[in-house]
């Protein structure tokens, strides 16, 4: 059974990749493949939750209560509905009133006093260069500036002219080496998913490796 | 065959010839350490919540990543509790799980359980913080968590000594920090995470609200060689250095052919204006 499953695996790699040549019928057959078991894992896990969640505890355990989020959840389906549209305003006003409560709560202080403390660092270091000039620290220095200027580049309000208009344009500076150090991340990302194809069709599957 | 077959070819023969390259390892840096230390001076018999959020897609980092990990946190006799915000994740949790708990002789359900997927993210995570048995009635396999040994100390989420988070997106640990430690200062977090979300998570680090973490397959190799125990990380990485090479070398070519291709036009179109 494992080796059937490292056989199909395989061919379906090896089907995936062909696309790097060129369209292919064996490309999108495995496409398809990969759209309708995702589909149909999504069923099923949802399936569960409601079950497991929602339904299963009211039977069994007398919690009636989940009667109300339940219904609440059936009102999207009044989508389908012209008539009766409006009525998935009011579970998505639920979701967007909890997420906002739960999510703002939370960030307030790991995301946003957390994060300022964080920037507010002493700018000198222990200590004298010569015994005389304070040593800078200059690390907590770049991490000063950088949130300032960056911060300057999305400061919408008023016009970017002078001051406002230099930092920003030094922010712009901060921002591309920030999206250029992701874009590096990104790349080592999908390096690694190569690597993980190569080993599994070499090791697993061809036994050379 | 056009340039791009060309450069598909060559590079998928210069990544498979390097993998055959034996590497001896690599030194671990200093976020890897801190991982390593964080898990290594917790003393036995202590509990650390392992997050499994990551997908199928993202297998390749996460799981010779937690593999490493399990093994450390098992052969130290630390006691594991498995959660996910990700529906795929526990998939993965449970093959590494049971398969290193027979290696190192360790009891599911005594020492480690894998309690799968709940839905929810941020308010599943706020409610998991007091009391965990609330979210999670059933483990993966569906036993009930009443009477489960491994769950007997602990009651919230707040409650365990470390949590180590395998991560495919910065969203997983700043769920854990929004939603447990605003709330519970003592809370500590690790993180292994996927190269590509680990700028989003450096502030966190540098903020001390992350004591460490592991990046990518680079990560899993540093930690592989700190336990002793090669897998993916350390064979592949070679073919990490030379992949990582090409596309500079590819990134360099292209940008010189650029700047060649500006200045031919640049000159035709001068001779044209004369």
């Amino acid at each position: 059974m494992e080796t059937l499953g490292i056989w199909i695996a395989a061919l379906l790699t090896l089907a995936i990749g062909s696309l790097l040549w060129r369209q292919n019928p064996f490309y999108r057959l495995a496409e398809h493949i990969l759209v309708g078991f995702t589909a149909g894992h999504l069923v099923v896990i949802n399936y569960f939750n409601v079950a497991n969640f929602g339904v299963k505890p009211m039977i069994k355990g007398g919690m009636w209560i989940n009667v109300v989020p339940i219904i609440i959840g059936l009102l999207f389906y009044f989508r389908f509905s012209k008539r009766y549209a409006w009525l998935t305003r009011i579970p998505l006003a639920y979701f967007f009133g909890l997420s906002g409560a739960i999510g703002i709560t939370g960030a307030l202080d790991a995301s946003i006093r957390q994060q300022i403390i964080a920037t507010v660092k002493p700018l000198w270091s222990q200590g004298l260069i010569w015994g005389f000039i304070p040593a800078l620290n200059i690390n907590n220095i770049i991490i000063l500036f950088g949130t300032i200027t960056t911060l300057c580049y999305f400061f919408m309000t008023r016009p970017h002219k002078g001051i406002i208009g230099s930092s920003a344009y030094i922010g712009r500076f901060f921002i591309m080496v920030t999206l250029g150090a992701r874009f590096g991340a990104v790349v080592m990302s999908r390096l690694s998913l190569l690597i993980d194809r190569f080993y599994f069709l070499m090791h697993d599957w061809l036994k050379i490796l | 065959m056009k340039t791009h077959h060309v450069i598909f070819i060559a590079f998928g023969i210069i990544v498979i010839v390097a993998m055959f390259i034996p590497s001896s390892g690599k030194e671990a840096s200093d976020k890897t350490m801190a991982v390593y230390n964080a898990i290594e001076k917790l003393p036995s018999g202590s509990t650390i919540l392992l997050g499994a959020d990551f997908e199928a897609a993202n297998r390749a980092e996460m799981v010779p990543q937690m593999e490493a990990l399990v093994r450390h946190i098992m052969r130290r006799h630390l006691k594991i509790i498995s959660i996910s915000m990700w529906d795929q994740g526990p998939m993965f949790a449970e093959r590494i799980l049971r398969k290193i708990g027979d290696e190192e002789g360790l009891t599911y359900g005594i020492d480690y359980v894998n309690l799968g997927y709940a839905a929810g993210a941020q308010s599943m995570v706020r409610l998991l913080k007091d009391d965990i048995k609330a979210v999670y009635k059933t483990d993966f396999s569906g036993n009930k968590t009443d009477d489960m040994p491994v769950l007997k100390d602990i009651v919230g989420a707040g409650d365990v000594s470390l949590m180590v988070d395998l991560s495919d997106s910065p969203s997983g640990p700043t769920t854990y920090l929004e939603q447990i430690q605003s709330f519970k200062k003592d809370f500590r977090l690790v993180c292994g995470l996927t190269a590509a979300s680990v700028p989003p998570i450096m502030p966190y680090v540098e903020s001390g609200q992350i004591e460490g973490y592991i990046i990518g397959l680079k990560g899993a190799s540093e930690y592989e060689g700190l336990i002793g125990k090669k897998g993916l990380g350390t064979i592949s990485l070679s073919a990490q250095s030379v992949g990582q090479a090409m596309i500079l070398i590819l990134i360099l070519i292209g940008n010189l052919a650029f700047l060649w291709i500006r200045k031919i036009k640049g000159k035709e179109n001068a001779e044209l204006g004369k």
